[in-house]
């Protein structure tokens, strides 16, 4: 499977994409980083800044599968993987380890970006060891969400079929995250009165761990340095590692190839 | 005789139809085997199936002796190359970066033989011209190159003709015969164009509606096309010809040129208005 990693990530790091959608992303940084600078009236703490450019990260990273899985389809190459008898797991995971490579370039990058320029701007409220805590629960996120693009893009086997419906999937994870926001963050009581849109009991938790298992949910929760249960949010992205493994490894196993 | 590839009862269904039922085929070794059937007739669904891009219904394969479901087959299959259909090649890289993104594929420790890789098929002054400004002839010959890289001694071709003008049909069979002949390379070879198969096959076997009509060697052809007596005359002279078989009652053909006996002999087996 060696030589088909690196296979892989010369053509990840050759094509001009990657290059694109990290342009993309220190895009959003900037923009944030700079909207946080002129537009607030009192002193933003550094704690708003550094993860907030992650908003944009699963739009990003939707469209960027989607066209780096679907060209090996659109081009054929997959083809040639399997022809010169490569086995089908192995194409898979190679591709899989791939995706999470330019996903934790991405990240990093990102977040790297946001604390050099936020550093000299903002208030430094938060020491290294919380940074690195939610740093490190961002890198799960950002791999989870990879492979669950990955694996919707090596489904379809088709480049402008598979941007689109990574795109699509990336805004209903958006909207799902903005109404579990929504409803999670209404307080108790409002004026000393019980708040009627406070949801408490099962149906918190539902909500709780909708908004946990949401990769979308987690980058809201990332960029106000804030969770819910780390632990919950670590499962759910090991869970949807391991799921986008083996129905990717199985479906892809038995797809006609064309 | 020692064959590269055999296929018994082989089946691909799909939801439509039968792609392939129960096809029987023997490719021998060193034989550059022309395969002719009409659109639809199974000839790429076949390819697909021995290259292992989808699976078979039912039946079975073997590649230099080896049954398709051997875990080993593997090892067979880099003994071969193919080009399905269209090439396989990523079209923001030059004919160089592509070569070099197969040996890495392949796992090869080296990239010293793309260059002669290159020469053997004309496109070494193509320098960093991407391949997506590549006429349709230059991606195919490109094409055979990826499938040569890493030496098979099997190669498999869809269609290698289809869009290419003379020049490129002719550059492609002179290639054809000069792998065949020097390095012994054994070719399945799917075509329309009979004429041209007809020029470099040895072996044929025709397909129709998933099933192998019947399979022959090109001295086979031969024979066949020349239990007739074949009489060349001037046209002004028919007439007369004409007369004469038919006061002795004698059945007689008027036949095109000689180099349409493939295609008549097609359309013999299969009937039909012989659109392979």
């Amino acid at each position: 499977m060696r030589k088909l990693l690196r296979a892989d990530l010369y053509r990840m790091y050759r094509n001009k994409k990657i290059w694109i959608a990290l342009l993309a992303m220190f895009s959003a940084a900037g923009m944030m980083i700079s909207m946080q600078y002129s537009g607030m009236d009192y002193e933003v703490p550094l704690s708003r800044v550094i993860f907030l450019p992650m908003t944009f990260f699963g739009l990003v990273i939707a469209a960027y599968v989607g066209f780096y899985a679907g060209e090996d389809f659109s081009d054929g190459t997959v083809r040639n993987k399997i022809v010169t008898g490569n086995r089908r797991r192995d194409i898979y995971v190679s591709q899989l380890v791939g995706v999470w490579s330019a996903s934790l370039v991405l990240y990093i990058l990102t977040v790297l970006v946001a604390v050099s320029v936020g550093l000299p701007l903002f208030a430094c409220d938060v020491g290294i060891k919380e940074v690195s805590m939610y740093f490190i629960l961002g890198c799960f996120t950002v791999l989870a969400m990879g492979s669950i693009f990955y694996l919707i893009s090596m489904c379809i086997g088709n480049r402008s079929v598979a941007i689109t419906v990574c795109m699509g999937l990336a805004f209903l994870m958006l909207f799902l995250c903005l109404h579990t926001n929504q409803i999670l963050a209404q307080s108790q009581y409002k004026n000393e009165v019980l708040n009627p849109h406070y949801v408490s009991g099962v149906k918190r938790i539902c909500y709780e761990l909708l908004h946990d298992m949401n990769p979308m949910g987690q980058i809201a929760q990332l960029s106000e340095m804030k969770y819910l249960s780390p632990v919950r949010w670590i499962v759910s992205d090991v869970l949807w590692l391991l799921a986008a493994h083996g129905i990717g490894t199985v479906v892809f196993g038995k797809k006609d190839i064309r | 005789m020692e064959y590269v590839l055999t296929t018994d009862a082989l089946s691909k269904h799909y939801k439509k139809g039968k792609a392939l039922d129960g096809l029987c085929m023997h490719v021998p070794k060193g034989a550059i085997y022309g395969f002719v059937g009409k659109n639809g007739a199974g000839k790429t669904t076949l390819i697909r199936l021995i290259c292992g891009l989808s699976h078979p219904t039912s039946g079975s394969f073997t590649l230099y002796g080896m049954e398709h479901t051997d875990s080993e087959m593997k090892k067979m299959r880099k003994r071969m190359g193919a080009v399905v259909e269209t090439p396989a090649l990523s079209s923001d890289m030059t004919a160089e970066e592509n070569l070099r993104q197969q040996y890495r594929i392949l796992g090869l420790s080296s990239f010293d033989g793309i260059k002669d890789l290159l020469v053997l098929v004309g496109l070494e002054q193509t320098g960093k011209k991407k391949v997506r400004a590549f006429s349709l002839g230059m991606k195919q010959r490109l094409g055979i190159a990826m499938a040569m890289a890493g030496e098979p001694d099997f190669l498999v071709l869809d269609e290698p003709t289809n869009g290419l003008d003379p020049q490129g049909i002719i550059e492609l069979r002179e290639l054809i015969l000069k792998l065949n002949h020097e390095k012994g390379i054994t070719f399945l070879i799917s075509s329309h164009i009979l004429d041209e198969l007809a020029r470099i096959a040895t072996h044929y076997g025709i397909i129709d509606q998933g099933k192998m009509v019947k399979e022959f060697s090109a001295d086979d052809l031969e024979k066949e096309c020349n239990s007739k007596l074949h009489i060349e005359a001037d046209v002004s002279d028919a007439e007369e010809i004409f007369r004469i078989l038919e006061e002795r009652g004698i059945s007689y053909e008027i036949l095109p040129g000689k180099d349409k006996k493939l295609e008549e002999y097609f359309i013999s087996l299969i009937g039909g208005d012989g659109h392979a």
